[in-house]
């Protein structure tokens, strides 16, 4: 921005100001990377070599070891299969609501749209905690494996149950991430279309869903990551150990090998791999969908 | 949406209405306000709460707080920009389970990273059982989640710190303003609205903040550490008192309410929902 503010350069020609501002931000950079760089590392010792040695050094020669990947990939491998089957439908199918919504919301009117937008709104900020026993009630109420008796829906009711839980409560946050993109659509080409006698459904279908792609991207990824990092709602819903999701499975190890912090370091990793794959490449519009939140 | 939403919230309320506990269906027949009177002469209740309003507090001021430095010092027209941005933000896309994981080593009282940073800084008497010691149980929850947080805060920073005019910056110097002065009179100040919407967020995150504590404590993190949400888990689905926990969860539900209230009513007068 205004370079005014960060003070002229010296008389010897190097910017002191300019070195202090990159050590601080540097100092920043170690300080929000330790936890995960003294993870790493550990993750690669064997016992010996993390209690002996400093969290964020590498492993020394002799202490190196990939067994603690092995144990927790054999340990988390099904709740990695598991939270991928439950959380890429449920992020489609939010964002996918969540675009509709704020269609119906934001480009067409009718009476009544503040009110339920502001309640789309809060529903963002809703604590889990207060429809969590409701929650529990409504599913067993529900039992879907009794009623669809297919074997597929038995196997996998906790993990149904629990997607579309996500897809409810993931809506709201959708709805708002897109209805600030929708209000930037010019209206009078929504106008123009109507004009020639185009439904509101032709409308969204040949016009708004072609212009969505690039907030599609900032929801999918924000959603996606939200929902593979939940752990409240799956120990809540899901009781069977063989649809058990990696968040659980994870809390699981964490509490079994106590003392063996290079299997628990290699878990963390392991079951965080997705999002951070997704953060890698999609970094940016994760950013975007975090600032959208506000 | 609105059925999972909010009928859930409704029916939860008249649970907690009920004298539901144990095994079986609960009976709607004889509604009371029995579990609220109860909450009032709880000492987990009260401990719970005050931990939940420190929680809150300290954690939204310190996040803000650090987030906001962070900000400004990323808008000083750096090389690296995007990459030091990304690396800010990283913990955010973390899920509690992990960062609590890496948390637990970094607080180690033996050969975690914190106190081998202070004994090696020659601070060794500053060492604590960070996790263990209920006087710092805390503090170092409220660490750990700044860390994780305050690279939303500078987004959000970020973000309304790019809206302002450089011409500001520029009369700000002519008038001879120094440095900090100029962020503290000129730029902070314009600054509102930005830290309103991040406070919310990180309000709500903070009374969301039970995957953390679950996976470090369990559902039983002591007095010194216990936060409502890990309460309301504890009694419902622990104690399986489950009138009783819908009843934390009302309480729960009214501090997001008060929270989030005010902050939609402003948005709303300012046309800008």
């Amino acid at each position: 921005m205004s370079t005014e503010a960060t003070g002229r350069p010296s008389i010897i020609g190097v910017d002191v100001s300019r070195v202090a501002l990159y050590a601080a931000l540097l100092a920043m950079v170690l300080f929000y990377l330790a936890p995960l760089e003294s993870g790493l590392a550990t993750a690669f010792k064997t016992p010996d070599g993390f209690r002996t040695t400093t969290p964020f050094a590498l492993p020394p020669l002799g202490e190196f070891t990939v067994d603690a990947w092995g144990t927790a990939f054999d340990r988390l491998g099904s709740g990695l299969v598991n939270s991928a089957l439950m959380a890429v439908p449920a992020t489609v199918l939010s964002a996918l609501f969540g675009s509709l919504a704020a269609y119906g919301l934001t480009n067409l009117d009718w009476r009544g749209q503040v009110g339920v937008l502001l309640l789309f709104v809060a529903g963002v900020f809703i604590p889990y905690q207060a429809v969590l026993v409701p929650l529990t009630q409504f599913w067993s109420f529900v039992d879907l494996a009794g009623r669809l008796p297919i074997s597929a829906v038995d196997q996998y009711e906790g993990l149904i149950n629990l997607s579309i839980t996500h897809v409810a409560y993931g809506v709201p946050i959708c709805t708002v991430l897109f209805r600030s993109y929708y209000a930037t659509i010019d209206d009078e080409m929504l106008e123009a279309a109507r004009l020639d006698g185009a439904s509101a459904a032709t409308i969204y279908r040949r016009i708004v869903l072609p212009l969505s792609v690039p907030i599609f991207a900032v929801t999918l990824i924000y959603q996606f990551t939200q929902i593979w990092n939940d752990l409240l709602f799956a120990i809540v819903l899901v009781s069977d150990p063989s649809n058990q999701v990696v968040t659980v499975a994870l809390n699981q190890l964490q509490g079994s090998f106590v003392q063996q912090y290079n299997l628990q370091m290699a878990g963390a990793f392991v079951a965080a791999l997705p999002t951070l794959v997704v953060y890698v490449l999609f970094g940016e519009q994760f950013a975007k969908g975090v600032a959208g939140e506000t | 949406m609105v059925f999972f939403v909010y009928g859930a919230i409704a029916w939860n309320f008249v649970i907690s209405l009920t004298g539901w506990e144990g095994l079986g269906a609960p009976s709607y027949d004889s509604l009371s306000t029995e579990m609220y009177t109860r909450l009032l002469f709880d000492p987990s209740f009260h401990a719970a709460f005050r931990n939940t309003l420190v929680l809150l507090i300290a954690f939204t001021v310190l996040s803000l707080a650090v987030g906001l430095l962070v900000a400004i010092l990323l808008d000083q027209q750096i090389r690296f920009e995007n990459t030091v941005r990304t690396i800010y933000l990283l913990p955010m896309s973390l899920s509690f389970v992990v960062t609590a994981i890496f948390w637990s080593w970094m607080y180690n009282p033996r050969i975690g990273l914190v106190n081998e940073v202070l004994r090696s800084l020659g601070l060794g008497g500053l060492t604590q059982a960070w996790l263990s010691d209920p006087q710092f149980k805390l503090a170092a929850i409220v660490f750990a989640l700044m860390w994780q947080f305050s690279g939303y805060c500078m987004v959000v920073y970020l973000a309304g710190l790019r809206a302002i005019p450089n011409a500001q910056y520029e009369a700000a110097r002519i008038d001879g303003a120094s440095t900090l002065r100029l962020y503290w009179r000129v730029i902070v100040p314009q600054l509102r609205a930005s830290t309103m919407s991040a406070a919310v967020v990180l309000v709500v995150f903070a009374l969301k903040a039970f995957d953390f504590l679950f996976v470090l404590f369990g559902v039983n993190p002591g007095a010194s550490a216990d936060i409502l949400s890990v309460m309301m888990y504890r009694v419902a689905f622990d104690r399986i008192q489950w009138a009783y926990g819908s009843a934390v969860a009302m309480v729960l539900f009214a501090m997001a309410l008060g929270v989030i209230g005010p902050y939609l009513f402003v948005q709303y007068r300012r046309g800008e929902l």
